[in-house]
């Protein structure tokens, strides 16, 4: 397992958008997709996943239905809508500036000289 | 707006229901998780008890999702108010003590408010009460508001010469007797009033007739008007 990475405020959200936007997934998927594709270094605890997932539900950027999982079980679905997908482009796009800006301030200071 | 109502009032009264789903939901997650360890080579034992560390309270997630669910406040408020009452059960008499205090409390309040209200807060219940001021006069060596009085001789001097007032009007307490046959006679607060008095308010008896200038004459009939309550 590599070094993992403490999810600053909010970032959980736009992750969990990001996953459910490529297909229905339950709980327990989406973390483990989480975890797979940023190669182990995003750990999602359970604790803020649920609740995350209810909020975003509560929103309407995500919406439940009840299915059956591939092993045969009942498990709840999460599924993108029309809302979701919107403030998926919105958010994604505004991580990009803020890291981009960001990664702008901390090379700079690298460069110039302390005072 | 209208989902998050929708989401808010079904988590509210169909609680079991959500609350059922919720726990399905995190055992579902649970028995993945188990599954996953298993699969690893993991025994089943060691693979739940790694699983619960992992998870955390399971209580705290639930709260945390009820409260991501935007009802923490109305079920917060209702287990409050249970525990209230159950707390009263308990004690019945501090439970007395402390209503007949709050209401001792909220009665006082409530009783000065209202003299408050109707001395300071309320204006008087004329048109344009705005306009309506109070002349005093200056006197020496006192302080304002400090005034004995204007004479009618200097009253009328003001009306006539005073060109900044649509009105001007003179008022004096004069306490009066009244008695009759069948009574002992009863001290009345009183007042005389210069004749425009209530037309300068805008205000009409409702019998009779209001006071002309013609009763302000030293030879004019005394004249009185009766407030409704006496």
């Amino acid at each position: 397992m590599g070094e993992r990475i403490e999810l600053p405020q909010g970032t959980l959200d736009l992750l969990i958008l990001k996953t459910v936007a490529l297909g229905p997934q339950h709980g327990w998927a989406i973390s483990e997709r989480i975890q797979q594709v940023s190669s182990n270094a995003v750990q999602v605890q359970q604790g803020s996943l649920y609740p995350a997932l209810h909020r975003l539900e509560r929103r309407g950027w995500i919406k439940a239905h009840w299915g059956v999982s591939e092993n045969h079980r009942k498990a709840k679905y999460y599924d993108l809508t029309r809302s979701g997908r919107k403030q998926l482009a919105a958010d994604t796009q505004a991580w990009r500036k803020l890291s981009a800006a960001i990664g702008q301030v901390l090379d700079t200071v690298q460069e110039g000289k302390p005072c | 707006m209208l989902n998050d109502l929708r989401y808010r009032v079904r988590a509210l009264f169909r609680r079991s229901a959500v609350e059922g789903e919720l726990d399905d939901e995190l055992r579902f997650h649970l028995e993945q998780q188990v599954d996953k360890h298993v699969r690893a080579g993991m025994p089943r034992s060691e693979a739940v008890r790694q699983t619960r560390l992992a998870f955390g309270g399971m209580e705290q997630v639930k709260d945390d999702c009820r409260e991501a669910r935007g009802l923490a406040a109305a079920e917060t408020l209702l287990q409050d108010f249970r525990h209230a009452l159950r707390l009263w059960g308990k004690n019945p008499g501090f439970a007395v003590a402390a209503v007949t205090a709050i209401g001792l409390g909220i009665g006082a309040n409530a009783a000065v408010f209202t003299i408050a209200n109707a001395a300071l807060f309320k204006p008087l219940p004329y048109e344009r009460n705005g306009h309506i001021v109070y002349i005093l006069g200056a006197q020496p060596g006192c302080e304002l508001p400090c005034d004995s009085g204007r004479s009618y001789p200097d009253f009328r001097e003001f009306r006539a010469q005073a060109k900044s007032f649509e009105a001007l009007v003179a008022y004096h307490f004069a306490p009066v007797n009244l008695s009759d046959a069948s009574a002992l006679p009863e001290r009345y607060r009183a007042m005389r009033i210069s004749a425009n008095g209530f037309a300068a308010l805008g205000q009409q008896p409702v019998a009779g007739r209001d006071f002309i200038p013609a009763d302000e004459r030293p030879d004019a009939a005394p004249v009185a008007m009766l407030a409704y309550a006496l």
